[in-house]
């Protein structure tokens, strides 16, 4: 078995908050020109209960060298608090460096498709869209767009329902 | 026959938060333009729910972070954490998958290699 160095924190939930974490990872210089420059990757964890609290650790596999950008998600009733957050070495901080990032809710009478998104040639994506109830990711739906020549994904949403999406934005996408 | 109308739900959309403990940053960073940048705002009132985030954010930044050991086995597709000693079977195996394709590429397998335990 191959082994390298991982890290890993922990968090308490309270009653009712179910929190996510995203580590922002940064596109390789080889990929970069057709790829989306940031993508997002949620982090595995392992949860305890602890009376009406949730102990949650969190799994950072693949840290880097320098820092990490975390996008910190705490789901409620109807509602998301976010806090974008900074691992570099063995400590986090609250993030004062500014990351394109674009937070939107949707909700919707029918069902639909949201939206064209590329992916890396590793599949990773700079979109993701969760289900506020569950925190679970909407699976994408990946094909080959035979005009551009990239894979890209697209997730179906349901009709009368909120979703929560977030999405790391590049200059050149503008 | 008309159709009934859809029911009216108020909790339609998601009320999207930013945290109160997070900065406000309204300086944008050379070549960005507004709306690029994340804006943390600290406004509304304190209720039970921000509260409860902010303690538990807090006791994330103090507890602080800690190392462990992860393994992967190319063979067998399955991936362990090592803390404290303790060997931890990984069940979603795709996301340390994953780490090992990525460091593999950038030759960061760093750690000696363990025997696989039968």
């Amino acid at each position: 078995m191959e082994m390298w160095q991982g890290k890993h924190f922990s968090i308490t939930d309270p009653k009712g908050v179910n929190t996510v974490i995203y580590q922002v990872n940064r596109t390789e210089k080889e990929f970069i020109k057709e790829s989306p420059k940031y993508t997002v990757q949620r982090l595995d964890y392992t949860e305890e209960l602890r009376g009406e609290l949730k102990r949650k650790t969190f799994f950072v596999d693949n840290p880097s060298p320098e820092e990490d950008q975390l996008v910190i998600l705490s789901f409620g009733q109807d509602r998301v608090v976010v806090n974008m957050a900074l691992l570099e070495d063995n400590k986090i901080s609250i993030s004062k460096k500014p990351v394109p990032v674009k937070f939107n809710s949707i909700y919707a009478e029918e069902e639909t498709e949201y939206k064209d998104f590329k992916y890396t040639p590793n599949l990773q994506r700079p979109i993701c869209i969760i289900d506020p109830e569950t925190t679970e990711e909407i699976k994408p739906v990946l094909y080959f767009d035979e005009k551009t020549n990239e894979v890209k994904g697209k997730c179906k949403l349901k009709p009368y329902k909120s979703y929560f999406a977030f999405e790391i934005r590049d200059k050149k996408d503008d | 026959m008309s159709s009934p109308g859809a029911q009216r739900d108020h909790k339609k959309e998601i009320e999207i938060v930013f945290s109160m403990i997070a900065e406000v940053t309204n300086r944008l960073e050379k070549g960005q333009k507004s709306g690029d940048a994340t804006i943390s705002i600290a406004s509304g009132s304190k209720d039970e729910f921000n509260k409860s985030i902010e303690n538990a954010i807090n006791g994330m930044i103090q507890a602080g972070v800690e190392n462990n050991q992860c393994g992967y086995d190319k063979e067998t597709k399955t991936g362990i954490r090592v803390i404290n000693g303790k060997v931890l079977k990984v069940k979603e195996v795709e996301t340390i998958q994953k780490a090992y394709l990525d460091r593999k590429k950038q030759n960061r397998i760093d750690l000696e290699e363990q025997e696989t335990e039968k």
